[in-house]
């Protein structure tokens, strides 16, 4: 678990009305990868990063945030 | 020229999770041979039991062997061989969970290669022998693989569960909220 990370995916996620799995299949990933991002208990690499960013159409320092 | 191949993430996933559960099995398989043989010739029903224990393990084995050949279509042959994946979170649990039976295998070979001799240890592990203790290690290390790769993976859907369980609250709030 990185402490010093935090991110907005769940609230982009109900402000989009998605379910994880429908953002993982957008993305290429297992629900498990955007579970475990999500819930702060993975860290995922700058392309995921940057694909979940371009998926909700705003930069990535808007998802991910540094404590 | 390597085959390529669309592997999707569910995919991957399904064959850690049968991977870890074939370790788990041989883990059985190896444990209840060490206890079948201190055991040998005491209680009846316990040697049935264990021998029972053994059989079932065996057959469970050789089911998930053949479940994991189905994958060798559906899933790169380095992820295949070598448990390399590429969805992020499977190769993470897989390398976590190799990562700690490499450390387990070195530490325990290195006591193993210096002190399987030594007269302290031999009094020590009896009545098993060395190679006793070699497969004793070996289960060690399997269980330690299927079980980190089981956690991992169960305890991430309780979570989703969770998560899920929450929006449909806040989902249903905020309707409520509309409605009135």
């Amino acid at each position: 678990m990185n402490e010093d990370l935090d991110n907005h995916i769940h609230k982009l996620r109900l402000q989009h009305k998605i379910s994880q799995q429908e953002l993982a299949d957008a993305i290429g990933v297992s629900r498990k990868t955007i579970s475990t991002v999500e819930t702060g208990r993975f860290t995922p690499s700058v392309v995921i990063a940057l694909r979940i960013a371009a998926y909700f159409a705003i930069p990535v320092e808007q998802v991910f945030v540094l404590k | 020229m390597a085959r390529s191949i669309a592997v999707l993430p569910e995919t991957e996933h399904q064959y850690l999770t049968i991977t870890g559960k074939i370790s788990v099995v041989l883990a059985v398989f190896l444990f209840g041979q060490l206890c079948s043989e201190i055991v040998t010739g005491t209680d009846l029903v316990v040697n049935l039991i264990l021998d029972l224990t053994i059989f079932v393990s065996v057959i469970y084995c050789i089911v998930l062997s053949v479940k994991s050949m189905k994958f060798a279509k559906h899933i790169t042959r380095m992820g295949y061989w070598t448990l390399k994946f590429n969805d992020e979170y499977v190769d993470h649990v897989s390398s976590a969970s190799l990562r700690a039976t490499c450390h387990i295998m070195v530490v325990g070979a290195i006591f193993l290669a210096y002190s399987g001799d030594n007269r302290w240890f031999v009094e020590l592990i009896a009545p098993f022998g060395l190679r006793d203790a070699i497969q004793m290690l070996l289960g060690l290390a399997v269980a330690t693989h299927g079980a980190l790769i089981l956690w991992n993976l169960r305890e991430e859907e309780h979570r989703e569960e969770d998560n899920f369980d929450e929006e449909l609250g806040n989902k249903k709030r905020g309707e409520e909220v509309i409605d009135e």
